[in-house]
């Protein structure tokens, strides 16, 4: 699965801290997602979406292996 | 579904009776294995002495304390609890499970009688103990991840 929260943070100048904090969850979460080690749940990709006022498929994408 | 997990300042109470625990764990292992109360002298005598005479209680402190203590470090909550943690605690405890049943397995085939109660007495706190080891381990793993990056 592939995301653009990275991309998504630098547009609003959000670090981690800022968006763990926000989202209710460990920075060392935020950081793992970003780096594609672990798959948030259905619930924090919506919060998450919901953060940077996109929709959940603008920040997360599916690929050909998943 | 309301967490089975003890609350954060648990796992404080944990680390902090875990050198105590460890250090009488060491002492209790050694004295049951050699003859290490008839060869010492002056202050250790007297403390192995002491333990000696009581050793039902001390053993009983030994056996609870390790498990108590195992249980609080690694069945409290982390300071920020979520799923990622959830997922790493539950991952851990499986592999303890595993690694677990492959070694009474082994020592089902390799020890018979008396060996084998021997066995079965650290058989008792191999499953937390592994639990916690791999826990602490993966924990210490992704915080050193976090450090590295920005």
């Amino acid at each position: 699965m592939n995301n653009k929260i990275r991309v998504a943070r630098a547009e609003v100048r959000m670090t981690q801290q800022q968006l763990a904090e926000a989202a209710g969850v460990s920075r060392q979460t935020i950081n793992a997602i970003e780096s594609g080690k672990f798959v948030p749940s259905t619930v924090l990709a919506l919060k998450m979406a919901q953060i940077f006022s996109k929709s959940v498929e603008e920040i997360f994408q599916l690929e050909d292996g998943d | 579904m309301k967490t089975l997990l003890f609350p954060h300042r648990f796992k404080k109470v944990g680390w902090a009776i875990f050198p105590f625990i460890l250090i009488l764990d060491a002492v209790m292992m050694i004295m049951m294995h050699s003859e290490v109360l008839e060869n010492s002298s002056g202050v250790i005598h007297d403390i192995l002495s002491i333990i000696d005479s009581s050793v039902e209680l001390f053993t009983n402190i030994a056996i609870i304390g390790s498990i108590i203590c195992m249980l609080l470090i690694t069945c409290s909550k982390e300071e920020v609890e979520d799923e990622m943690i959830s997922e790493i605690r539950q991952q851990a405890l499986l592999f303890a499970l595993y690694v677990n049943s492959a070694i009474l397995i082994v020592a089902s085939l390799i020890f018979y009688s008396f060996d084998f109660l021997h066995v079965m007495m650290y058989n008792m706190f191999t499953i937390p103990l592994i639990f916690m080891v791999v826990y602490l381990w993966k924990m210490w793993i992704l915080k050193k991840g976090v450090e590295n990056e920005q």
